[in-house]
């Protein structure tokens, strides 16, 4: 067991004439899984954190899905290469419910669903792959992914893949990469969207009434390249979202922030800027478990960091 | 007047400039590997053969750019 007390990060609200509160956070490393000397973890992808502090990680070089306990022990781990129950070909993202864990693959239009000792258990077929993922409770899922038809949405399914809702998020041409969004979403419902490739944060109520639209880095479109027939966004502006238990907004900046994949800008339910802060290591993704942790990628997906947020 | 203090202001101004470049370049290159995953994945025939086969390379695309990219 390793418990780290290292004062990485003061935070510096640094975007000037945006309403930030002078306030301060301090990331506190408590935990780290994973190390370029052990084989525990080889490219991690998804995170998530069940209530007793177990932590579950997607690794996408070895194909499975792994449990620690929460100091960091490992306890189990399930998968290989393949496209069979309870095998992967592409793990990515991970949520999880009080009964299940729920895995999303890169190249086939599935959720595969384990129990928390990490047997198989279903599938949830989807129309098409997934972009994020959010698990609202033991029967329903929401999901982001680029629409066919044009525009886009978060849609929600039951766990046999059956069409709920959805809520429509801005109009936007037929399967543009520009569309792709991450979201998380609060309690009441509320649904949080950061574009990837657009400079563009949004709040929805949970009927799909948008509630704000900001714009924090002032960044008006990103590059572009022509591939084959399709136009292709080649810069990242926001890469990842997520909630604390306050309703706060963490959004992980990409290419445009001061300090690329490692800024973290907090909002206030409201979309207001309250601080942000700065991750000591580049991330392709934030998570925050339900007592306020926050866990972010560290050498290159070797290592998984758990931080307390203290505020000063 | 002497110049050498000038050239060799000159010189390491240079040399900062061809190493903020070839820092420029060596990010460029960790987003050209996405780019070049990218056209492969349009190109190749089963995706070709998958309805809306580009949604998957697109999201694949994305994925490596958020993961290398930074």
């Amino acid at each position: 067991m390793r418990f780290f007390l290292t004062l990485f990060m003061v935070v510096v609200p640094f975007l000037s004439g945006w309403g930030a509160v002078a306030q301060s956070v301090v990331l506190e490393e408590v935990l780290t899984i994973g190390d370029l000397d052990d084989d525990s973890l080889f490219q991690w992808v998804g995170v998530v954190a069940d209530p007793e502090g177990n932590i579950y990680v997607t690794d996408a070089m070895d194909y499975s899905l792994k449990k620690f306990d929460k100091t960091g022990n490992f306890l189990a781990k399930t998968g290989r290469r393949g496209q069979g129950p309870g095998e992967f070909t592409a793990p990515r993202l991970l949520d999880c419910s009080r009964q299940f864990l729920f895995v999303t693959e890169q190249y086939q239009p599935v959720i595969k669903v384990f129990d928390k000792t990490l047997q198989y258990r279903f599938h949830i077929p989807l129309a098409g792959p997934v972009g994020d993922i959010k698990v609202l409770d033991d029967d329903m899922v929401a999901v982001a992914a680029l629409s066919a038809r044009g525009g886009n949405h978060v849609a929600f399914y039951d766990l046999s893949g059956r069409f709920v809702k959805t809520i429509p998020l801005s109009p936007g041409p037929s399967r543009s990469l520009m569309n792709m969004v991450s979201f998380d979403i609060d309690s009441r419902g509320n649904l949080y969207v950061a574009y990837n490739f657009a400079d563009r944060i949004e709040k929805f109520d949970c009927s799909g009434q948008k509630m704000w639209s900001k714009k924090m880095l002032g960044i008006d479109q990103v590059k572009k390249k022509k591939i084959s027939s399709h136009i292709i966004p080649l810069e990242i502006v926001y890469k990842d979202v997520a909630l604390d238990r306050s309703g706060n907004l963490y959004v992980l900046g990409g290419k445009f922030s001061r300090n690329r994949s490692r800024d973290v800008y907090v909002l206030n339910p409201d979309g207001e800027l309250l601080w942000s802060l700065t991750l000591p290591d580049t991330s392709h993704c934030i998570y925050i478990d339900g007592n306020d942790f926050l866990y972010a990628r560290a050498n290159e997906g070797i290592s998984l960091k758990k931080f307390k947020m203290v505020s000063k | 007047m002497n110049k050498t203090p000038i050239l060799k202001k000159g010189l390491a101004l240079g040399t900062v400039f061809i190493l903020l470049f070839l820092c420029a370049g060596m990010v460029d290159l960790h987003s050209g590997e996405c780019e070049k995953a990218l056209q492969r994945c349009i190109d190749d025939p089963y995706w070709q053969a998958v309805t809306f086969g580009f949604i998957y390379c697109a999201t694949g695309y994305a994925f490596c750019l958020k993961y290398i990219e930074g």
